[in-house]
């Protein structure tokens, strides 16, 4: 299984969000947001495309399976 | 006078739950005082009552007014630390509409028991009023199908990946449990199975597996 990285909780810092606020913005939930920070959840393709747009990069830039 | 703002924003989410234990207590401090004044007022309307029941009336009248006013003033953010989301706000209305229905099927089967059968006529095989039976059986046949469909389609992909995985180990253990009690039962070692047992015990491993992968 490969152990994919995430820069997701720094991008949010950076933007001075919450959990909740990001969790509003792709409109799922505040659990949803915390396990991806946490490596517990691997999100779907939408899904990292839809926080990749948020954050205006590519997907490789947020998600990482080398690290 | 203008609904107050939610205060607890800086609340953590077990600080909110917390609150909302707590809300839920002071909640039943005005329905218990609407009973007791409704008792009085019955007095009061049959043979004149006494001094204790129009004073049972005055203070049921206080106490209401008090915790309703309470009741508005510490009214807990429901959203517990959730975004305040269109998708959020359905899965919020899922929960009320469970517990109306949980509130549909308990009702008449406590009100309706026969004290003869023991005191918990919820966890009981005895038999029920036909009225009662069908009330409570098309509650959960008819109202929860398009609930749980609902739920689904308003679920994001975290809530339906550990819902799936709660739901798998579940039935996992169903498929374990049936089978050895059904051949206990037929070596003559074990009691006839009972379907609700397994029921319950399924719904409650894979409740306490979901919440366990979404919040652990």
């Amino acid at each position: 299984m490969i152990d994919l990285k995430n820069r997701l909780k720094v991008l949010r810092a950076e933007r001075d969000w919450s959990q909740a606020e990001l969790a509003g913005h792709l409109d799922v939930s505040r659990q949803a947001v915390n396990a991806i920070e946490t490596g517990k959840h691997d999100p779907s393709l939408p899904l990292a495309f839809k926080i990749a747009r948020l954050f205006e990069m590519t997907i490789e830039e947020v998600f990482d399976d080398q690290a | 006078m203008t609904k107050p703002e939610p205060a607890n924003r800086e609340l953590t989410p077990a600080q909110n739950y917390v609150r909302i234990i707590l809300w839920s207590v002071l909640l039943c401090v005005p329905l218990f005082a609407l009973g007791a004044m409704m008792a009085a007022v019955e007095h009061i309307s049959e043979d004149g009552g006494g001094w204790v029941d129009y004073a049972l009336v005055a203070g049921g009248i206080l106490v209401i007014a008090v915790s309703v006013y309470f009741l508005w003033r510490w009214l807990p953010d429901f959203t517990m630390g959730e975004p305040n989301t269109p998708r959020g706000n359905r899965m919020r209305w899922v929960l009320v509409a469970i517990a109306v229905i949980s509130a549909l099927i308990t009702i008449p089967l406590l009100s309706g028991g026969d004290p003869a059968d023991g005191p918990h006529p919820l966890f009981s095989n005895a038999p029920v009023a036909p009225t009662i039976a069908l009330v409570t059986a098309l509650a959960w046949g008819l109202l929860m199908p398009p609930l749980i469909l609902f739920s689904r389609r308003n679920a994001d992909e975290h809530k339906l990946q550990t819902q799936d995985f709660g739901m798998m180990v579940g039935f996992q253990a169903f498929s374990l449990a049936a089978p050895v009690w059904w051949m206990g039962w037929r070596g003559g070692f074990l009691p006839a199975p009972d379907v609700m047992i397994l029921f319950a015990a399924t719904l409650a491993i894979s409740l306490i597996v979901t919440i366990w992968k979404q919040f652990v």
